[in-house]
């Protein structure tokens, strides 16, 4: 399964670069935040060939979600977060956390994170389900509280730990999550983030990792590593402006992909 | 004669006495029957964190204890007991034909006397409760009526009525299509 998570800025015209982003990488899962565009000209624009549908998210005001599955069951929804279960076998948890913009408080964002884990632990629980995916504009780094703490998303940058399923702190357990993310820091190989603020804080970066997918180690060997893909050009739209950051005029964040197959799951134990 | 106690100044009214979760299990009632049992509201005890804490590592902890500045508690700031035995529910609403569909109103935690009520708000009804976008979401009341009436304006929300609104009609077309 192809899974796509843009924060499209608000922007009112931005189906005609979906719906291609959609098409030239045969997305099956497609998550938006601050989506203002039309919806029904998004499923139209994409149901030429495929069956995509909406997912039902009454509650969670910033976040639409569509996709080519065969069943959906919606479960919490929040301002920030929509949580619902594919298939009979997948959780997936969209977020749009409290923005860093307007409201730095990290503490707020910890907060939320407290609430989506302890939400997806009891669906996990409830429905014997094994295999959770958060992803979505976390307005966090992957090293800063609310993505690292254990009580937060407890999300670990290598499999190796991460596979031992829970850390314990201060005598409790406390599961962990896999962030791929780590992988895409730095300026090494492409683009150095999703979203880029100016460095005039003290602990100012410029390029910020805040869209993130982070996912239980049960689902390792599903995922395609070479998928994860910060996306930088739709056809022959570059998403980045003359000095190489987001192009305002399109989104201030950049999309990301990736693929994560439901074969092969049962693998990680090994 | 010796007058210790006035009498006059107790009151034996049950209403007066009412525990938070009465009143929310009484709401839940009235949301069942307005929305004709299309829309339920659940009410159940909670056992996590409501708002933001930190957690501390047993050393850590000790530290914090043994320094000067973590002794100093301020009573007012606490709800309830000092003992910190509290009880925390959450208060939401859920669909009759999606089960697993939530949206949490909110949490809220008392005390053994039942007031002062903490109330930690859903974000996007804490904004319209106070007209203010990313607000204070958490509300401490001090009496039954201040409650009742929260919940009262809480449940009255465009938020709350919106949603309540698509899960009628999600029942509604869910029961028609069970009929053709």
């Amino acid at each position: 399964m192809r899974y796509l998570f843009w924060n499209t800025h608000n922007n009112k015209n931005i189906n005609e670069l979906i719906a291609k982003l959609v098409k030239n990488k045969n997305v099956d899962i497609v998550i938006l935040a601050e989506y203002e565009a039309n919806r029904e000209d998004l499923l139209n624009k994409l149901n030429g060939d495929n069956a995509f549908i909406s997912f039902y998210n009454e509650g969670a005001d910033n976040i639409y979600i569509i996709g080519q599955v065969r069943q959906v069951s919606p479960c919490d929804q929040d301002k920030h977060y929509s949580i619902h279960i594919i298939n009979n076998n997948v959780i997936l948890c969209a977020v749009h956390l409290p923005s860093r913009l307007y409201d730095n408080s990290e503490e707020r964002r910890k907060s939320y994170a407290h609430k989506i884990i302890n939400s997806i632990e009891r669906l996990e629980a409830e429905k014997n389900i094994s295999d959770t995916i958060i992803v979505g504009d976390f307005n966090s780094n992957p090293f800063e509280p609310s993505c690292i703490y254990a009580n937060c998303f407890n999300a670990i940058p290598t499999y190796i730990d991460a596979k031992k399923g829970t850390r314990i702190y201060a005598d409790e357990h406390y599961k962990m999550f896999y962030n791929p993310m780590w992988n895409l820091l730095g300026d090494f190989y492409g683009v150095p983030g999703t979203f880029y603020q100016g460095g005039g804080n003290i602990d100012g970066l410029y390029w910020h990792m805040i869209d993130q997918v982070i996912f239980r180690p049960s689902m390792y060997y599903g995922f395609k590593k070479e998928s994860l893909e910060i996306i930088t050009k739709i056809s022959d739209v570059n998403l980045l402006d003359e000095k190489q950051r987001p192009n305002e005029d399109v989104s201030d964040h950049l999309p990301i992909l990736f693929e994560i197959e439901e074969v092969g799951y049962e693998q990680n134990n090994k | 004669m010796n007058k210790i106690i006035n009498n006059k100044s107790f009151v034996f009214d049950a209403d007066n006495i009412k525990m938070p979760l009465v009143i929310l299990e009484e709401k839940s009632n009235v949301v069942r029957s307005v929305t004709k049992g299309y829309v339920i509201a659940e009410v159940k005890e909670y056992d996590g964190p409501i708002e933001s804490y930190e957690i501390i590592a047993p050393a850590e902890n000790l530290s914090r204890v043994l320094s000067s500045n973590f002794g100093s508690v301020d009573i007012q700031d606490k709800l309830g007991e000092q003992n910190g035995s509290t009880i925390k529910y959450e208060f939401y609403l859920t669909s009759k034909v999606m089960k697993d569909y939530k949206f949490r109103i909110m949490f809220i935690e008392y005390g053994i006397g039942g007031y002062p009520v903490k109330l930690v708000l859903e974000q996007g009804i804490s904004d319209e409760f106070q007209n203010k976008d990313d607000s204070e979401y958490i509300v401490e009341l001090n009496s039954r009526e201040e409650f009742e009436d929260a919940i009262d304006r809480i449940l009255n929300t465009q938020r709350v009525l919106d949603i309540m609104q698509s899960l009628i009609n999600i029942g509604i077309s869910n029961d028609k299509r069970s009929i053709f």
